[in-house]
């Protein structure tokens, strides 16, 4: 069952003008407050763009009189812009000025990002391509310098933020098209793909020419139904989120893939985009939605022992299959939004959410334990 | 010679045409080109606008809330507080989208000037239609006219303002041009309070003629109208019908003007010649002062009294006008028509008829439910399909065209099947739609095109997973046997992971279990479990379900398993005895009938013939030892 957003909760919304495809914080100071910046990605525009908002700055302040000023009203403040062309796929800050996005054309282009401008430092073009013709780069994930990226064309490459030209292939050429790609630790990746798989990949086996074999597989979900969203515990790395096509939650711990993996969740009526542990209270999980839901998954109270039995009282809470989804505290941030929910980032008590409404939400004074 | 020449090209999006000046056809056709440019429909341009698209989407939030509270309600039937609450939201976002691109225009635009009186004459029509027929009704119409003045008739708020900013540089505000246009424009709109209060900024204010309008005005009875007290209003009128009579106004004309406007004095409208722009700011006063008892039905006689005393200019009436009038005439079919051809798009006319039949407004012959919802229908299906032409709006579009009962899913289909599919996200996006209005048919089509796509770039393995994501049997069979040239050619059998998950899924198609089980094979024979393997391989052969031109792959495989090297018997002599069976025919097939089904061209068929020899050879030889041994 789903409850309803609690009455504390503080809700800004600004309409931007372009499908958001992703929303980042920027990397703050402090890990227990919102940043004062934020970055989106749009898609299926005729020309899409990553900007870079303020959710603070005065207009006067953020503006000279050259420019024309924002319409009365604004939430947030857009400060500088850079287009891109083509979809923006994925987005991630590698530091607080660096800022990576994948693109559908196949590019990971690498942004100095400031409130004055944003300027490509460089870009790999074209890793991605399906013959001649390129192909999305899908999906994107950055651990210190270390980048990797997987696209449509089942591809998984590494590259290095510090090295332009160094460019390593992961994977042989049977993989299916990656759909979402995270690092679990430093040396290890997982990917989540278009048959329902997942695979995780150890960084420091020397692969051959045409790369290496996964050292695991595991079977998330159908063969019919995408892996299309990926989120990793941020106190233990092997414990894995996921989200699919069908609208499917669950959650595996790569350590123990032996056992059976616990049951799939049904929780939306569409591909989950994005999934994601709150980075400090890691009891609390985010999911958004094809379908226009924003569910706060709580399962802080799957930490007291009554709902636990002997055997699976050490186990993470995520992993307790049945009992997580009998007692897990389900509430919906958006309850009137009706178009797609794509994208969701989380920094301190506040949710930064994207969506095809062209519209960015700020939730914020979100109950965490 | 010098001729001109032109080029067209075009899709759904746009079209480009070319000019060039032809200076020679023979013996080379020489010339120059002069110039390009695009044609693209006006939506296009119109919907890119920040702000008309902020109209586009706030609207449809209110639109489907609409939809799905009055499908939830009880006869689906809203009751009037309800549907004025949506009126009320509709007119915000028209409110927000017309200031916003006033405060948004990067200078003078004429489009942009264009939709703004767009805008602002379809808030003047809708908070009319709010009153005339969402509104419950009951009260007095005069009163709700006056309402309807003070939102959308701001010319006197505007002088207000300019006399406001002069008496701050020092100016005496009854010196001030428009300061009397502005007291007679309040008190035709039934702004008493409005009109005393500039009035008391005259120099002459304590004057007797000041102090006695004051008085009037400040007993400006209108809740008596409410209240259908309708003798307290006369009495007032009596009150200042003998005051002009007895000539209290006589050293201030402007005044007495004031008073025959209020008296209900036909003298005033004389005096107002020259003030009043267009029978709208006459029509109020007319109403309130002239007619106060009136009832909805008479105000078209009541407009039409107005256009009479103030016609338009050049003899013909604006779409505006014709809209207002049909109206206040209650001819809501003939006010949409005319609405329609003073509209920028299809959002106006499409949402107010939606909101006018939820709230039971007749719209055509008594009794034409027909006519109703097909005209819903129509203009639903209009604006919709003006949404899907639009690059990024299609889930917008598709909406509305979802909640059109009749041929909504016709529109859909034909719609979606347009939309380019060229990235995989936007596949996973429509194929999602497809599943929310239940177009399988579209999604089948989605997963097609994504297969195709890969197939022509040689990606086998991850058109296999799209051919899946089809559900189409034939499609899948086409895929798979490709994927098995491609291993008889290479090799390398790829998907091996893919394999291994497809669980059920792999009953769409017998090429797609042939597969499943050959790759099953191999792993049998990586990890060493010949015995098995060798049973699953002659299954495999004997069952005829692999493609024809695979079975060479096979006999190879197959040959191995009947040479192992420590001299084990892995094919009994139950299996080797159908093989040899499987190979009579075959060798028939091939040497006398000459069917080159095995193999890819003639050449090759002398080189299948002398597998197939070395193979029996093996088989007979496999038969011996499996006879010896037993």
């Amino acid at each position: 069952m789903v409850n309803a957003p609690f009455s504390s909760l503080s809700e800004r919304a600004q309409f931007v003008c372009g499908k958001v495809r992703k929303v980042r914080w920027a990397i703050g100071v402090d890990r227990t407050t919102a940043p004062d910046t934020f970055a989106t990605g749009t898609w299926d525009q005729p020309v899409n763009d990553v900007s870079l908002w303020s959710t603070t700055a005065s207009r006067s302040a953020a503006f000279d009189s050259s420019a024309s000023p924002p319409p009365a009203g604004d939430t947030f403040v857009q400060l500088s812009r850079f287009e891109i062309g083509a979809d923006c796929e994925d987005l991630v800050f590698a530091t607080s000025k660096t800022l990576l996005v994948a693109t559908s054309s196949g590019d990971v282009r690498v942004l100095d990002v400031t409130p004055d401008q944003i300027v490509q430092q460089h870009a790999w073009e074209q890793l991605h391509s399906l013959g001649s013709l390129p192909c999305a780069a899908s999906c994107l994930s950055v651990h210190g310098t270390d980048v990797v990226t997987g696209g449509e064309d089942g591809k998984i490459i590494r590259l290095d933020l510090n090295r332009v030209d160094a460019k390593t292939k992961i994977g042989n050429i049977g993989l299916s098209s990656v759909r979402s790609l995270s690092h679990c630790g430093k040396d290890q990746v997982i990917s989540g793909h278009l048959t329902g798989q997942l695979q995780v990949w150890d960084l420091r086996v020397k692969g051959d020419r045409e790369g290496g074999d996964p050292c695991q597989t595991l079977a998330a979900s159908t063969a019919l139904d995408a892996v299309t969203s990926l989120g990793v515990h941020p106190a233990q790395p092997n414990l894995v989120a996921f989200g699919t096509q069908l609208g499917s939650v669950g959650f595996c711990d790569i350590r123990n893939a032996y056992r059976p993996l616990p049951d799939l969740l049904p929780i939306a009526s569409g591909p989950i985009w994005e999934i994601a542990f709150h980075p400090l209270y890691p009891d609390n999980c985010f999911t958004c939605a094809d379908d226009g839901t924003l569910l706060h998954w709580d399962a802080a109270a799957l930490k007291q022992s009554s709902f636990r039995s002997q055997d699976a009282s050490r186990m993470n809470v995520w992993l307790l299959g049945a009992a997580l989804s009998d007692h897990v505290k389900l509430t919906n941030l958006l309850p009137d939004q009706k178009l797609p929910v794509n994208s969701v980032d989380l920094a301190g008590g506040s949710v930064l959410v994207g969506s095809d409404s062209e519209l960015v939400h700020l939730v914020e004074n979100v109950l965490l334990r | 010679m010098n001729s001109n020449s032109i080029a067209l090209a075009g899709n759904h999006e746009s079209m480009v045409v070319s000019l060039s000046k032809i200076s020679q056809l023979k013996p080379q056709k020489t010339g120059a080109h002069v110039g390009s440019f695009e044609l693209v429909p006006l939506t296009q341009t119109r919907f890119s606008n920040p702000s008309v698209r902020r109209l586009i989407i706030e609207s449809h939030g209110i639109f489907v809330n609409l939809q799905a509270q009055t499908k939830a309600s009880v006869q689906e039937q809203l009751g009037a507080d309800e549907l004025v609450s949506f009126s009320r939201q509709y007119r915000s976002v028209l409110r927000s989208a017309c200031l916003s691109l006033q405060e948004t225009a990067q200078g003078p635009s004429e489009d942009i000037a264009l939709l703004c009186d767009i805008y602002r004459g379809g808030e003047l029509v809708w908070s009319l239609v709010e009153l005339l027929f969402i509104q419950p009704q009951g009260g007095s119409v005069a009163v709700d006219l006056v309402d309807w003045a003070q939102l959308n008739f701001t010319q006197a708020d505007e002088y207000t303002c300019e006399i406001l900013k002069a008496a701050e540089s020092g100016f005496r505000p009854d010196q001030q041009p428009q300061y009397w246009n502005a007291a007679w424009l309040f008190v035709l709109s039934g702004r008493c309070e409005d009109a005393r209060r500039l009035l008391l900024s005259h120099s002459r204010k304590d004057d007797a003629a000041f102090r006695s309008i004051d008085e009037l005005l400040k007993k400006f009875p209108l809740d008596a109208l409410n209240r259908d007290d309708v003798s307290a209003f006369s009495d007032w009128q009596e009150e200042v019908g003998s005051r002009l009579r007895n000539q209290h106004f006589a050293s201030y004309p402007q005044l007495e003007t004031i008073a025959k406007i209020l008296a209900g004095n036909d003298a005033a409208w004389g005096d107002l010649r020259d003030v009043i722009d267009s029978w709208h700011e006459a029509f109020v006063g007319l109403a309130l002062y002239f007619h106060p008892k009136l009832r909805v039905v008479e105000l078209g006689e009541v407009a039409e009294e107005a256009l009479r005393l103030f016609p338009v200019s050049n003899g013909s009436l604006s779409s505006l006008d014709q809209t207002l009038l049909a109206l206040l005439e209650m001819d809501v079919l003939e006010a949409l028509r005319s609405l329609s051809s003073c509209s920028a798009d299809w959002w106006l006319v499409s949402h107010l008829t939606d909101l006018l039949i939820k709230a039971g407004a007749q719209l055509g012959p008594t009794g034409d439910e027909a006519t109703q919802v097909d005209l819903r229908e129509f203009l639903l299906l209009e604006y919709g399909s003006s949404l899907m032409a639009h690059d990024s709006l299609w889930q917008i579009g598709a909406d509305y065209l979802s909640w059109c009962p009749r041929n909504g899913r016709a529109y859909l289909e034909a719609f979606f099947d347009k939309i380019p599919v060229d990235r995989e996200h936007k596949a996973l996006k429509l194929m999602s739609a497809c599943a929310k209005y239940q177009l399988d048919s579209v999604a089948t089509s989605v997963a097609r095109q994504m297969t195709v796509k890969l197939l022509s770039a040689g990606r086998i393995n991850i058109a296999l997973g799209w051919c899946l994501q089809a559900k189409d049997p034939a499609l899948v069979s086409f895929v798979v046997e490709r994927a098995l040239l491609e291993y008889g050619q290479s090799g390398l059998l790829g998907s091996l992971h893919l394999l291994e998950h497809l669980g059920d899924n792999a009953f769409i198609s017998p090429a797609l279990i042939f597969l499943q089980k050959y790759h099953e094979f191999h792993s049998l024979l990586k990890a060493g479990e010949l015995l098995k393997a060798g049973q699953l391989l002659t299954d495999l052969i004997v069952s005829k379900v692999a493609p024809r031109k695979f079975w060479k792959v096979l006999f190879a495989d197959a040959l191995l398993l009947l040479d192992p090297s420590d001299g084990q018997v892995i094919i009994d002599k139950e299996a080797t005895y159908q093989l040899i069976e499987l190979l009579q025919s075959v060798t028939t097939e091939v040497t006398a009938l000459r069917s080159n089904a095995f193999v890819d061209s003639d050449a090759d068929r002398n080189e299948f013939s002398e597998q197939m020899t070395a193979f029996r050879l093996a088989l007979f030889r496999n038969l011996g030892k499996a006879v010896c041994l037993s």
